[in-house]
């Protein structure tokens, strides 16, 4: 573990705008990929009416500001004040407020497709569009159909085709039929790995380094024969980029997985945390101090790890890279003869890559030898973006 | 080889949460799953090879109360003869219930008359559900009401707090099936043995299709008692997912600056874990120990089953 992760100055990082109808599941998405709140308990989430803002400052690709902007019906709840790291602001203020919009790199548009509001979705859907574009034109937007775990493959389809058409259509009526192509739709529930891949893919368009990631990816990919290769972010479990090969689902899904339980096993096994933990008492860990102690020791990321978080008293954030390890390294066997190899290769940063096994076992040393030819190539990367955002 | 055969009553009033357990635990379910589940009527019965040699006869007895009348009333010699291990589940937010207490006095009665060696668990579930800072007193509460009701029990039960959203199902349900494995003892002393060969911290024995502890070793002090069963949750979901995408689990492989872990499939119906904070001891040598010794670990399993 290094130094604190807050490579940018705040007004450097890119802000994704998160709205949508209240209920829709902008907090629970929120929570699910930044707070590691396991999604059953998104059920206890109090639906609230202010606007949130979170640092995210994870791993040097994964660095932006998020706001939660909670959909307000009408006007009622314009007096509702809200104060968040000494800026006040009412929720009507920066709903209309443009400039709130100008700040934005993206916007992330949730929709409940449970619920029988989709009219009314639609309209503040719209509304968003038009206000975002006119003040940002090259804003990214992006339309979460969400709650999908409701809907068969074929349902989803159906969903999306139905919006798509309707908002095509309205788009084209107020003369902005341009912006059609660049809106996306995905597909997410937070109770399947679809709402990590959509995010994944949102992160990435704001991300300068995507195509130099993706080509020193392929390169990795290419010489060593491998199958695919994800480069996670391991805090958030977001992939920041992958070569240039189609991504199949299940691989992201699986990769996904190990990452997550390469970090549950170390957590439980690093002394560290266990020290940390005994220091603390536990019990004072909780809001800002939690930031700070996770930062302060060596830490940065957000949230806490599913495994540490079972722990009574809501246990101390850990700094969950892996723990308080580095150097981790991990290989995970399947019976379809394919390899999982994962390696540590910067901060916060884990190259998740698919193999064959076969290839493993004849080419370990080439592996190995390219993989250490790609951290030092990331470390250029990483250097080069610090010093320009200083 | 002879068959031992062990049969478990798994009681409790509808919608506590059993066949959702018994499908978590046997039936490779996610817990999202279970929330499709129908109540069950009368009594699903399924067998389980565990470890091979061990076969469980569940019994999964439907809650309405019409069928719990009936249990020990007129099936009451049919369900409650025989009987190795009855698992009694309470809802954590209906523990109050005095129907739910009275039923389960008789189903203690019916097995103190009929199957008086039978050992009782009593799950308090859906723990998930209470308030974390209102988990501890509402078990410690709930135990003790457990207690006055079964003191005719010959052997007292002994009582869980249990949710299928974390390990508490796995530390649960592998004490009830350890507690039919009659010589854990000698099995632990070999993986002492083993350990100490290895010059490793700890060595864990899981049973292979579940998942659940059945027995460990460790040479090293470690803060948290229930790792094991953290470790079960871990990979159980892991191996779900790797059944998604049509493969199975095999091995994993760890090291940071503290640890090397592998975990390996060992024995025909086993897995081992082996955690090692030697910096000298090298990965190959641990895997080539592991194999060496599955052989006999092979034939020690088969004798402790008899
Ligand atoms: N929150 C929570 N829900 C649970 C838990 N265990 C089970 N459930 C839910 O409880 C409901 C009823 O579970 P079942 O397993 O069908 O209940 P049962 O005890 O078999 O009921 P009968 O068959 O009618 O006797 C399901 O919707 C489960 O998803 C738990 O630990 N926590
Ligand atoms: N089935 C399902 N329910 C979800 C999903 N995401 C969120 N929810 C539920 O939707 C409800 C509202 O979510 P919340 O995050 O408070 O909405 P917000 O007002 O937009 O922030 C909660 O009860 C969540 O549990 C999902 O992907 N699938
Ligand atoms: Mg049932």
């Amino acid at each position: 573990a290094g130094a604190r992760n807050e490579l940018f100055a705040a007004g450097k990082k890119p802000n994704i705008m998160m709205t949508g109808l209240p209920r829709s599941g902008k907090t629970s998405i929120l929570s699910v990929l930044f707070q590691k709140v396991s999604p059953h308990e998104t059920l206890f989430l109090d639906s609230s009416d202010k606007v949130v803002k979170h640092e995210i400052e994870n791993s040097a690709f994964c660095q932006f500001q998020l706001w939660d902007v909670p959909g307000v019906n009408g006007s009622s709840n314009a007096a509702n004040a809200f104060s968040h790291t000494g800026a006040s602001l009412s929720v009507h203020s920066v709903v209309s407020n443009d400039s709130v919009f100008s700040d934005c790199a993206a916007v992330i548009f949730v929709i409940d497709v449970t619920s029988e509001e989709t009219d009314e979705a639609l309209q503040r859907l719209h509304h968003t569009i038009t206000r975002a574009v006119a003040t940002n034109p090259n804003v990214f937007i992006e339309v979460f159909i969400h709650k999908a775990d409701a809907l068969t493959e074929e349902q989803k389809v159906q969903c999306q085709r139905e919006l798509q058409g309707r908002i095509d259509e309205e788009l084209e009526e107020v003369g902005l039929p341009g912006v059609s192509a660049r809106i996306r739709y995905r597909a997410t529930s937070i109770f399947d790995h679809s709402v990590y891949e959509a995010f994944s893919q949102v992160v990435q368009n704001l991300i300068p380094e995507t195509h130099t990631l993706e080509s020193m990816l392929d390169f990795l990919v290419n010489n060593c024969g491998m199958e695919k290769a994800f480069l996670f972010d391991v805090v958030s479990k977001l992939y920041v980029a992958t070569d240039s090969t189609p991504v199949h689902p299940e691989d992201f899904e699986l990769c996904s997985d190990m990452i997550e339980v390469i970090i549950d096993v170390s957590c439980i096994y690093d002394s560290g945390l266990q020290d940390a933990a005994r220091a603390s008492g536990n019990a004072q860990w909780s809001g800002a101090d939690a930031e700070n102690a996770g930062t302060g020791s060596g830490g940065g990321g957000n949230g806490s790890s599913s495994a540490a978080a079972a722990d009574s008293n809501r246990a101390p954030p850990p700094p969950v890279n892996f723990g308080y390890q580095t150097h981790s390294s991990a290989t995970i066997r399947l019976s379809n003869n394919m390899v999982l190899y994962l390696k540590e290769v910067s901060n916060y940063l884990a190259l998740c890559c698919i193999v064959r096994s076969d290839v493993f076992d004849a080419a370990l040393g080439l592996i190995e030898y390219n993989v250490g030819v790609f951290k030092e190539g990331l470390q250029r990367v990483i250097q080069y973006r610090v010093d320009s955002n200083r | 080889m002879v068959q031992d055969k062990k049969k478990l009553l798994l009681m409790g009033k509808s919608g506590a949460g059993k066949t959702s357990m018994r499908s978590i635990v046997f039936a490779n379910y996610v817990p999202r799953d279970t929330e499709r589940l129908g109540a069950t009527i009368d009594v699903e019965r399924s067998h389980i090879r565990f470890l091979g040699d061990l076969v469980l006869s569940l019994w999964d007895c439907g809650g309405q109360d019409s069928f719990m009348e009936n249990f020990v009333g007129a099936q009451r010699e049919n369900v409650f003869n025989g009987v190795a291990v009855m698992i009694y589940v309470f809802d954590a937010e209906f523990r109050q219930d005095p129907k739910d207490m009275s039923y389960f006095r008789m189903c203690c009665e019916s097995i103190a008359a009929k199957s008086p060696q039978c050992r009782v668990f009593c799950l308090v579930h859906k723990m998930d559900l209470i308030h974390e800072e209102n988990r501890e007193s509402v078990f410690a509460e709930q135990s003790s009401a457990i207690r006055r009701v079964s003191h005719m029990l010959p052997v007292p039960a002994e009582c869980f707090s249990t949710s299928i959203w974390d390990e508490t199902l796995y530390r649960a349900w592998s004490s009830i099936v350890c507690s039919l494995v009659s010589n854990v003892s000698t099995l632990e002393a070999n993986l002492r043995a083993l350990c100490v060969a290895c010059e490793a911290d700890e060595v864990v024995l899981f049973e292979r299709a579940t998942f659940l502890v059945i027995a460990q070793a460790h040479t090293k002090p470690h803060e948290d008692v229930h790792r094991f069963e953290k470790i079960s949750n871990i990979i159980k979901q892991f191996k779900l997912s790797c059944n998604k995408s049509r493969s199975q689990f095999e091995s994993l492989q760890l090291q940071n600056e503290s640890i090397t872990a592998l975990i390996d499939n060992f024995t025909q119906y086993t897995c081992v874990m082996l955690i090692t904070s030697d910096r000298r001891a090298r990965p190959a040598i641990t895997t080539f120990n592991v194999h060496n010794v599955r052989d006999y670990f092979e034939r020690l399993l088969e004798q402790v089953l008899d």
